[in-house]
């Protein structure tokens, strides 16, 4: 007896200890080594630098904004999809998740095709006005960072304020209305309050995710514009280590509080449950006329807006804005071996990807586990640790491994076992999570059912407990993947040119404005999210949700 | 405060299901209950008078005035739900006062109001908790309060006591039914529980299918059933079923399977008929008598103050219910079980279609 619980401990400490050497020790040690070891710029010098303080302030001021655009985005459309009834509403609910597991470069090369020079929205302009020169680019600058994180975060935004919104009792909302309240007021003290949780949960989560933003900034930023993130890269890139850790240090004091603040939030949404079959829709055709103009209105820029690049990256496939033609040049590319080739990079993504799903699941599994142990202070490590690369930016996990793991082993000659271990971990909350709903889904009277009837520890966990986990194994594992090919920030800061992976690609090929290469690259980048995306739903029967 | 009324009140769902048509009449200040199986259109209906939904056809009128196309929260309605929906982000106080709020009274004017309904119901002390620290029989007292606060002329209950214990229901309804009378509020109550409305209402509608079956007082409901649905509802019933083979001045003599029981009524000889029987109007003996019928117990179940015995008559179950102990023990000991059992002919009430 004594034995099996030891045994199970070396199991569940396991990916603990993984983590430790593999996020917690590079990440902590990279910090302490660049601010002591005193090469570049060290920490009083870094925040006292304008260039810093303008940084994170650009930093902050671009997350607010794109955070207030998707919420205003965002909020009209959880409210449609919680009280519009209408067919096809589960798959909405379901096509909502698809911009979340798109690849941010993958939304960079979608955007430029949309709202670019040249672009959809671009041609129609200039064949309105019969001009011959390029009118309007959103797809740049200040704007295009926005926009692209607006597209990012209103699905989000939409997903989690409406799950809330159908979790409110209609009959509160009908009390209201009997007691004398209109809509308006209904809404104030009503819905709001009630959605409140939801709404800033997801407004963190935005902040969050448009504060470590890279891959959209860096495109759409053109050096002028940077993040903390990109600045990170770019001090590493010329070797000021100090600046580096230093900017690194900060960002994850304000990400690990903002990430903290996100699962206290998470834990109060949780708790209010209420019916949701009785949820009160309405159809189309009960609205006023004024309400349908609202609503067809809003339908039309969330089109824009979010199904626009998604559909624009198959026009970026074949259509080349520099020679304005159509071409299959992007597709030969794809085949095409040796140093120029899109071949390397398309092989490179699936192997560094399946490598990853592979230890994600390896790893997820047993994290899960611990987080269910009853023994003191193991579930709070566990989750500390699925939620720390949450709070711990993709470049700063990239710098430790790098500086921390790599260099001194030799790796830096040819990192991709890095690259591996950097998406691992940056996919593993999303896998290590759905494994844990999954295991708490689990009835526990059918585990004590094997146990009565005679099933040991093992032969519960092998027959009766990891088939009823498989779906969300396989979820888990789905997702693992598609973060892995998606991921730019860290393959790139780590990868050598033998090492890149298609995402990287795409960001070279935009770079010397090969546009039909990256488009096509992308059409494979989008084609694999959407099967990913479309296996996670037929195995999870849409309750995708909870995962974020 | 309101006299309300429904005048062939429609509506057709897409699911095929059809509510009405519906002629309801609820007098000044009375409890109305409607009464009736889950599914039956109770809840539609109160929902129609609330105006969550819209009728189709016919007329809702309040006093005279019709309602139709009058949003709920103009219509001077005070609801009590099923869940009772109280505001969770609100005290005890701010969800009564939710209403009088809404009707831009005086702040004086509402906390007197709040106040004068909080003692009523006795929940003084609970004023400034929060939704949350109140136990379920306090939040139906709230939500009563809350219905109250405005003073509306009419007062919606949906079921409002089902989720409680049957102690703490039995309390509540004297409760409703104490206030109501003291406010003289009309009321219209929802229920699926005979006992609820029997126990409550002035008067009490049987709905079945989306249609009334029958309005009556509790007494007349339970005395004169008008049909076999209303009868077999009410628990009241006996169903019988037999071919009227003589009439004579009102007293008939109906063959039952085989049987000849008498009872009273106008009917023509030939015609079918079905009657009900109350369980307490129908009497057991051992001995057998040719002439009536007798069945074989199968079961003897004592009840508070009496017991009740199921007797098999030609396969059809005839529940009876006795009060006399001795014949029960001698029931116990008869070995064959067989007994007769008869009625006067005018207890037997006989059924419309």
């Amino acid at each position: 007896m004594i034995k099996q619980e030891s045994w199970g401990y070396v199991v569940l400490a396991f990916p603990i200890v993984l983590m430790f050497i593999f996020l917690i020790f590079p990440v902590s040690s990279v910090i302490v080594y660049g601010l002591m070891s005193g090469t570049g710029s060290s920490f009083i010098e870094t925040i006292s630098a304008y260039y810093t303080q303008y940084t994170l302030a650009f930093t902050i001021v671009q997350a607010s904004i794109s955070t207030i655009l998707a919420l205003l985005v965002g909020l009209p459309g959880a409210m449609l999809l919680a009280r519009l009834r209408f067919h096809g509403k589960s798959l909405v609910r379901a096509l909502i998740i698809v911009p979340f597991v798109l690849p941010p470069i993958v939304v960079v090369v979608g955007f430029i095709q949309m709202f670019g020079s040249f672009g959809i929205i671009d041609s129609v302009l200039m064949f309105l006005t019969q001009s011959s020169t390029s009118i309007m680019n959103l797809a740049d600058g200040v704007v295009g960072i926005i926009l692209a994180h607006t597209f990012y975060n209103a699905p989000l935004v939409i997903l989690l304020v409406s799950a809330s919104m159908e979790r409110l009792n209609p009959e509160l909302e009908e009390s209201a209305e009997i007691l004398g309240a209109n809509s308006v007021s209904r809404f104030r003290r009503i819905t709001l309050p009630h959605i409140l949780p939801a709404l800033s949960a997801s407004a963190i989560l935005t902040f969050l995710f448009c504060f470590m933003s890279f891959p959209i900034v860096l495109a759409f930023g053109n050096g002028v514009y940077r993040t903390m993130e990109v600045q990170i890269w770019n001090a590493f890139r010329w070797s000021d280590y100090g600046e580096a850790s230093s900017l690194a240090l900060i960002q994850i004091l304000i990400t690990v509080t903002l990430a903290v603040t996100y699962i206290r939030l998470g834990r109060v949404a949780d708790t209010d449950s209420g019916p949701t079959a009785t949820i009160q829709t309405a159809s189309f055709g009960k609205y006023k006329n004024w309400e349908k103009c609202v609503i067809v209105t809003y339908l039309v820029l969330i089109l824009v807006l979010i199904g626009g690049p998604i559909a624009s990256i198959f026009r970026a496939a074949f259509f080349d804005p520099i020679r304005e033609i159509y071409t299959f040049d992007g597709f030969s590319y794809l085949v095409k071996t040796g140093t120029n080739g899109g071949l390397q990079p398309l092989i490179n993504s699936l192997f560094y990807g399946g490598l990853a799903t592979l230890l994600s699941v390896i790893i997820g599994i047993p994290l899960a586990y611990a987080h269910k142990s009853k023994t003191r202070g193991l579930p709070a490590l566990s989750s500390t640790m699925v939620l720390l690369p949450l709070g711990i930016s993709s470049i700063t996990v990239a710098y430790g491994l790098m500086t921390v793991i790599a260099v001194p082993t030799g790796l830096n000659i040819n990192p991709w076992p890095i690259i591996v271990i950097a998406q691992t971990i940056i996919g593993l909350p999303f896998t290590a999570r759905t494994i844990e709903i999954g295991l708490k889904s689990i009835d526990p009277n059918i585990l004590d059912q094997a146990d009565s009837l005679g099933a040991s520890r093992l032969q519960r966990i092998f027959f009766v407990e990891l088939p009823l986990l498989v779906p969300s194994i396989l979820v888990g594992a789905v997702f693992a993947f598609a973060m892995a090919i998606g991921e730019m920030s860290a393959t790139l800061f780590i990868a050598l040119p033998q090492n890149y992976t298609l995402a990287v690609a795409i960001y070279d090929n935009l770079g010397v404005r090969h546009f039909v290469q990256a488009g096509a690259s992308s059409l494979v980048l989008v084609v694999l999210c959407i099967a990913a995306f479309l296996a996670m739903e037929k195995i999870s029967e849409g309750s995708m949700g909870g995962t974020l | 405060m309101v006299r309300i009324d429904l005048k062939g009140l429609v509506r057709e769902f897409t699911d095929g299901t059809k509510i009405g048509p519906i002629d309801l009449s609820i007098r000044d200040g009375e409890l109305l209950t409607l009464l009736g199986p889950s599914g039956s259109g109770k809840t539609t209906t109160l929902r129609m008078i609330a105006g969550f939904i819209e009728a189709e056809e016919g007329a809702l009128l309040f006093d005279g005035r019709d309602m139709v196309g009058i949003p709920p929260r103009e219509r001077n309605i005070g609801m009590v739900f099923q869940s009772v929906a109280l505001f969770p982000n609100m005290t005890v106080y701010q969800n009564i006062a939710f209403g009088p709020e809404m009707a831009e009274w005086s702040h004086e004017k509402t906390v007197e109001r709040v106040e004068e309904l909080a003692d009523l119901l006795g929940i003084r002390d609970l004023l400034f908790r929060k939704i949350s620290e109140i136990s379920g029989g306090e939040a139906q007292r709230v939500g009563l309060a809350r219905a109250l606060a405005k003073q509306p002329a009419l007062l919606l209950l949906d079921e409002p006591l089902s989720a409680l214990d049957p102690q703490l229901r039995e309390r509540l309804q004297t409760e409703i039914r104490r206030i109501q009378k003291k406010v003289k509020v009309t009321t219209i109550y929802v229920t699926h529980s005979q006992d609820e409305a029997f126990a409550i209402s002035d008067r009490v509608a049987i709905i079945n299918d989306g249609r009334i079956e029958q309005i009556g007082t509790p007494e007349e409901l339970y005395d004169r059933p008008s049909n076999e649905f209303v009868a077999r509802f009410l628990g009241s019933g006996n169903v019988l079923q037999g071919t009227v083979k003589q009439t004579e001045g009102g007293e008939l003599c109906v063959d039952v399977l085989g049987v000849r029981l008498p009872l009273k009524g106008e009917c023509k000889v030939g015609e079918e008929v079905k009657f009900s029987i109350k369980p307490e109007d129908i009497k057991i003996v051992i001995e057998k008598h040719i002439t009536s019928a007798t069945g074989t117990v199968t079961s003897i179940l004592p009840q508070v103050g009496s017991f009740k015995i199921t007797v098999d008559f030609q396969d059809r179950p005839i529940i009876v219910l006795t009060y006399d102990e001795e014949l029960v023990s001698r029931l116990r000991e008869n070995g064959d079980k067989q007994v007769s059992f008869f009625f006067e002919p005018d207890l037997a009430v006989i059924l419309g279609e």
